[in-house]
């Protein structure tokens, strides 16, 4: 199913219809269900996602770009982290916010 | 330093702010049954990581697939709703020990489980899963860890560093015998150093446990021993992670240079509940519904009891697992595995038990392979003729029915194996030392009770130590070292036991 999900794209990274209406077309509800969480993790896989606090979408966006070469930039603004950045790639998440930072100092104080 | 100074110095400390980013993998719940949460995502999650859920519950990864890791909570599975985050920690689960911990009862994550606030102060974390001491870090085992039951140290004795197993059915004696091995600790015999002992229950009743600790806290046992808990209603994962926790906690002593023996009590339950884990987290069932793997559970845990050698500080591990079998049944698939995974097996049979032969120990099927050289010399001594007296009864022992039928020889061989089947006879917490088996071992092993009534050997034992005191103080003071019996020692002692014996008769 992984490689189903790889196949669905294009190298531009959009859906190909072509294939992904063949294998639509030919997989049973319960295999339907297994493609749709693979596409689902592969989307995430190459979606990069960037939250951040406060203005100065274009000019973090950018620096952040360099970061994840080939992978689709998604920025939004989320004024709860308090200040700072967070930023989710497939399963990993560096948090560089205020709020990230204070939710790390409560767990240290937890386990003192 | 003018105070303006500093003030600018503070200021410009407090611009640059250090930004520590936190990095973490995360995944989210699938879903959960039994115990077991399937996530999906945590790519970089190892297996037996610790992970943490979104509300602080924790969690080890017990297998990796393409698409999801299963995941053991260590907790409760109440709300874990479908869709919660999950992170790594990168870190194994791990231990807080110190001696803190003497004379506690705890789980296997070192919370209190006897009511009492536990703070364990100058703690090291061990880790519960440890790959065992390699071979050029170990040494033999030379150094007797005493029972204080006559029969073990003589026909199966135990080393500092051996593992021995119980085996038996239910109701033959097996905690009893760990309990009195546990017990023995406190005597110091031989001028040996201390033992710290730890004792795990895993999968039984609390009120079976609970009697355990106030038998040992009775006993004055509790000041060297720890006591690991995951009763029988407890999660299988927290009876799974149990001996893997006594486990550490007794290397931690031994690698302080300490002698350490723990006990587990037992790994037939321990086995049910990985198989009942292996099931829940779909892994092939085995033979008997065991997964592959449950031979390695057990060798991984075994071999971690050791001899350290002097360069690594000297300290030892001994392990003493519990096996329960079914119907005396030691061929079935978890007794054997554990058999040859052991240096050595005390069998506990119902009959003898039920025949008034207490400890029922098996003479026959009972062995220890390494054990033989952990023996004191004047032990070692003594044991060897019994031994074969013995063995000889028995063989003769079907005989025996015919009475009168049979030669002289065979009727004193028949007698005087009686004799000594009745000096092996031990009663419930009331372990003995070195020098008080090695002389009533000898009285019966060479046939100076041969004239004494059978049902005049239990008065005999309890009163020919104090009369030796007593009477032949020097005699006595020469014994207690252990050291091998010359000829002019052993005639002095037949002659003062065989005076003695008269007056028992």
């Amino acid at each position: 199913m992984n490689r189903l999900a790889e196949l669905s794209f294009t190298p531009a990274g959009e859906i190909d219809e072509e294939i992904a209406a063949r294998i639509v077309d030919n997989l049973s509800r319960s295999q339907l269900k297994s493609y749709l969480a693979a596409l689902r993790r592969e989307m995430r896989r190459r979606r990069v996602y960037v939250a951040i606090s406060g203005g100065r979408e274009s000019e973090v966006s950018g620096a952040i770009g360099e970061r994840y070469p080939g992978k689709e930039l998604s920025v939004y603004r989320d004024d709860g982290l308090g200040a700072g950045v967070k930023v989710s790639a497939g399963d990993d998440i560096v948090d560089a916010s205020v709020m990230g930072y204070l939710r790390e100092l409560l767990e240290e104080i937890g386990k003192a | 330093m003018k105070a303006e100074d500093l003030v600018k110095q503070i200021e410009l400390k407090l611009q640059t702010a250090e930004v520590r980013p936190a990095v973490a993998n995360v995944g989210h719940v699938v879903s959960v049954g039994d115990g077991i949460v399937k996530a999906d995502g945590l790519s970089r999650a190892g297996y037996g990581e610790l992970v943490q859920l979104e509300d602080g519950r924790l969690g080890l990864v017990m297998s990796l697939d393409e698409d999801f890791a299963s995941i053991l909570l260590l907790s409760e599975e109440s709300s874990v709703p479908e869709g919660m985050e999950i992170k790594t920690t990168g870190t194994l689960l791990s231990l807080h020990v110190s001696d803190d911990l003497f004379g506690r009862v705890i789980d296997p994550f070192g919370s209190p489980l006897d009511g009492r606030p536990l703070s364990v102060a100058n703690w090291t974390a061990v880790p519960l899963e440890r790959i065992a001491p390699g071979v050029t870090q170990r040494a033999p085992v030379e150094v007797p860890l005493k029972t204080g039951i006559k029969v073990v140290d003589a026909l199966t004795p135990i080393g500092r560093g051996q593992r021995q197993l119980i085996v038996g059915d239910r109701n033959t004696g097996k905690t009893a015998l760990v309990v009195d091995t546990i017990i023995n600790q406190r005597s110091l015999d031989l001028d040996l150093p201390q033992v710290v002992c730890v004792y795990c229950a895993i999968g039984q009743k609390r009120g079976s446990i609970a009697r355990t600790v106030a038998k040992l806290a009775e006993e004055r046992a509790m000041g060297y021993t720890i006591v690991v808990v995951a009763s029988s209603s407890t999660p299988a994962a927290m009876q799974y992670l149990a001996p893997f926790a006594a486990c550490a906690i007794g290397e931690y002593f031994m690698e302080k240079g300490r002698d350490a023996l723990v006990v587990y009590d037992d790994l037939s339950k321990h086995a049910w509940a990985y198989r009942q884990l292996s099931l829940l987290l779909r892994r092939p069932a085995g033979r008997e519904a065991y997964p592959g793997d449950i031979f390695y559970l057990h060798s991984r845990l075994l071999e971690r009891a050791a001899k350290l050698s002097k360069a690594n500080g000297g300290g030892s591990l001994t392990a003493l697992p519990i096996i329960e079998t079914q119907a005396g049944d030691i061929s079935a698939y978890i007794p054997t595995n554990v058999i040859s995974i052991t240096d050595g097996q005390i069998y506990l049979e119902t009959d003898l038990f039920n025949a008034g032969q207490r400890p029922a120990v098996n003479a026959g099927l009972s062995v220890s392979r390494v054990g033989g050289k952990a023996q004191s010399k004047s032990f070692r001594q003594v044991s060897g003729l019994m031994r074969l007296e013995l063995a000889q009864y028995q063989s003769l022992a079907a005989f025996s029915q015919f009475g009168s039928d049979l030669d002289e020889a065979t009727q004193k061989r028949i007698n005087r194996g009686k004799r000594i089947v009745e000096i092996l006879k031990q009663p419930q917490f009331s372990p003995l030392g070195d020098l008080e088996q090695v002389i009533s071992i000898h009285a019966a092993g060479s046939g100076l009770l041969d004239e004494v009534p059978l049902e005049k050997i239990a008065e005999f034992e309890s009163r020919v130590m104090d009369h030796l005191r007593t009477s032949n103080a020097p005699l006595a003071q020469k014994l207690a070292g252990g050291g091998r019996m010359d000829d002019a020692t052993l005639k002095e002692l037949n002659e003062a036991v065989t005076a003695f014996a008269k007056t028992v008769r």
